[in-house]
């Protein structure tokens, strides 16, 4: 019996190692070209804020111009940055889960590389004045299909891997996988043809790229963040999710709300009233999946402080989820009438977009890359100091610019409110937090580079050949994972 | 292995479905965009097809009363008499309209 259990965990294991050996060229491409348009993404993100209090930064290269350089900035975080970290999670995630090794491997290398030299032309179109202007799809019209067809050729083999799966289980990170592989054609495809090909009144064609604004992260990159941390939370502590029904529950409330947030951007435009009023409401209900998966999550690792303390996935995953509910009062606050009033034309959105962008999809990314890295090139990373700073940088770092940016946000509105004040007065006021958000990018811009320099060092494969996990604290006389020694037991990873 | 739900026609199937369903909402939009996209008229756009008939209407009647003939004759001489002309010191071609105050507005009739 025991010899039986013995070979079936030997099997389990090589199964594992092999899924890890199919899928290491691919997901290693996308995470270290993610991370190098992260580091470009902040540095935009750094001039972008400083040109918001000191317009003469930089005003003698006209393509840093302050829209451009803003827009570039935006684009480069987001189908840089956040889609290529998605992708590596989605295509491991999903192999592992369904336990299916990827066979597609090259087609998805390549389409890889038409995705980067895609995002490249964009980037370049935006930066010498020929982008679209539109928030979120600043890229031409003609980048679009391109990228929605390099997504189809990327992700379409982890839904014929789900298809094909052993008979089982469905575990509660593969929901929200599937629901974000299929929730992004929709919202990808449906924005592109209402703003760029349908000749639709452009009030609704504003409405509904500002949908889609909202949409890209309730529906892709939050469902791809929840999906991480459904994974290494009972993974790394070694215990079942806390509730599968507040799962199960919180995962509806997320595809009931997510597709009607977004409209409450174009609040007094005209169109249709109930669709702000729809938006807004979604977003302040927001809180309900919010609570849920945060309770969840942290109840599954409540008790194991140690573990949370210790493991860079863990401390990573635990904060992006804190965040997200943080995320959710926020939302809740700044989506009430009087609110939105106050702040329609302030920062404030800003911050509620970075706290999404960075604060739980980005630091959930983290989690997963740090758990994912080691097991694809076979190597522990190699510093644990390189580890502490990028998680304190960039919490210290998002903190700041969220508390600045909604902070600031407010006091720009009050001002835009009070008639009887000039309007240089609201905009000296606001400039105060504007220097408070610059430097804070240049604090995650400072933590970039160490996981960007981290990263690059893994994937030449330069990092550490041991059993023992990198971990935050001490190091163990006793390992779970036996004693100091080669990790490739199961065979070269190159093989 | 499960052979039952991994095999190359089960994979190939599957993959078909999934690019169906990806682009499903993209291919209905597209399918039903000619049914239900009706020509909405807007007052603005009303009110410029009686504007573009107007303008048709007085570009018509400009056309046919205008004739180029004379008035090309009359452009000849007068540039025929400007050439001829000599400037003369201290005076100016078209003199300066002296500024004026705003005429009081006529009081409304009852």
């Amino acid at each position: 019996m025991a010899e039986t259990t013995s070979t079936a965990e030997s099997n389990d294991v090589a199964l594992r190692a092999s899924i890890d050996r199919s899928l290491r060229h691919p997901v290693m491409f996308f995470f270290t070209s993610g991370a190098v348009w992260l580091a470009l993404a902040i540095v935009l993100g750094l001039v972008a804020s400083a040109k918001k209090h000191s317009p003469e930064f930089l005003s003698c290269f006209s393509f840093l111009d302050a829209g451009r350089v803003d827009g570039a900035h935006m684009s480069a975080l987001i189908y840089g940055w956040g889609a290529q970290a998605a992708f590596g999670i989605i295509i491991w995630l999903m192999a592992r889960l369904s336990r299916k090794e990827c066979t597609n491997a090259g087609t998805i290398l390549a389409v890889g590389h038409l995705w980067n030299l895609f995002v490249f032309i964009g980037l370049v179109c935006i930066l010498t004045g020929n982008g679209s202007g539109i928030a979120y799809m600043e890229f031409p019209g003609f980048i679009w299909p391109l990228l929605i067809l390099c997504y189809l050729a990327i992700t379409i083999w982890s839904l014929v891997q789900f298809q094909v799966r052993d008979a089982g289980h469905v575990y509660v990170s593969q929901w929200y996988l599937l629901a974000g592989l299929l929730w992004f054609p929709w919202i990808a495809v449906t924005a592109f043809l209402f703003v760029f090909v349908f000749d639709g009144h452009p009030v609704m064609a504003s409405a509904i790229a500002a949908w889609f604004k909202s949409a890209l992260f309730l529906l892709f990159f939050l469902p791809t963040a929840l999906a991480s941390a459904y994974y290494l939370a009972p993974k790394v502590t070694g215990r079942p999710v806390y509730s599968y029904n507040l799962a199960l529950f919180g995962f509806w409330a997320l595809a009931f709300l997510g597709p009607w947030a977004g409209m409450q951007k174009l609040f007094g435009a005209p169109i249709p009233q109930f669709l702000p009023y729809a938006g807004a409401a979604a977003m302040v209900l927001i809180l309900i999946p919010a609570i849920s998966v945060g309770i969840n999550i942290l109840q599954t690792v409540y008790g194991h402080g140690e573990i949370v303390a210790e493991s860079p996935s863990l401390r990573f995953t635990s904060s992006g989820v804190v965040l997200f509910v943080a995320y959710g009062v926020l939302s809740f606050v700044l989506h009430t009438v009087p609110a939105m009033k106050m702040t329609q034309f302030s920062y404030s959105g800003y911050g509620l977009d970075i706290l999404g962008l960075y604060g739980v999809f980005s630091l959930c990314a983290f989690g997963a890359i740090y758990f994912i890295v080691p097991r694809i090139t076979r190597r522990e990373w190699l510093s644990r100091r390189f580890i502490s700073w990028h998680f304190f940088l960039s919490l210290y770092g998002v903190a700041s610019i969220v508390i600045c940016a909604v902070v600031g946000g407010v006091t720009q509105g009050q001002g835009i409110e009070d008639v009887a004040q000039p309007f240089a007065t609201m905009a000296e006021r606001a400039s105060q937090y504007g220097w408070g958000v610059t430097l804070a990018w240049a604090f995650l811009l400072f933590a970039n580079l160490f996981f960007c320099l981290h990263l690059l060092l893994m994937w030449a494969r330069l990092g550490r050949r041991s059993s023992h996990p990198t971990l935050l604290k001490g190091h163990h006389a006793e390992s779970p994972h036996g004693p100091e020694g080669e990790i490739d037991n199961i065979g070269s990873a190159s093989a | 292995m499960d052979h039952t739900r991994d095999n190359p026609l089960k994979r190939f199937t599957a993959f078909w479905v999934a690019l169906l369903l990806v682009t499903a909402f993209g291919i209905a939009c597209i399918i039903l965009r000619p049914i239900t996209h009706a020509r909405v008229d807007s007052a603005m756009e009303a009110a410029a097809e009686d504007r573009r008939a107007l303008r048709a209407e007085v570009d018509n009647a400009q056309d046919k009363n205008l004739n180029q003939d004379a008035l090309d004759e009359a452009f000849q001489a007068s540039a025929a008499s400007l050439i001829a002309s000599k400037p003369t010191p201290g005076k100016v071609a078209v003199p300066k309209p002296a500024a004026k105050a705003p005429a009081e507005p006529e009081p409304a009739s009852e």
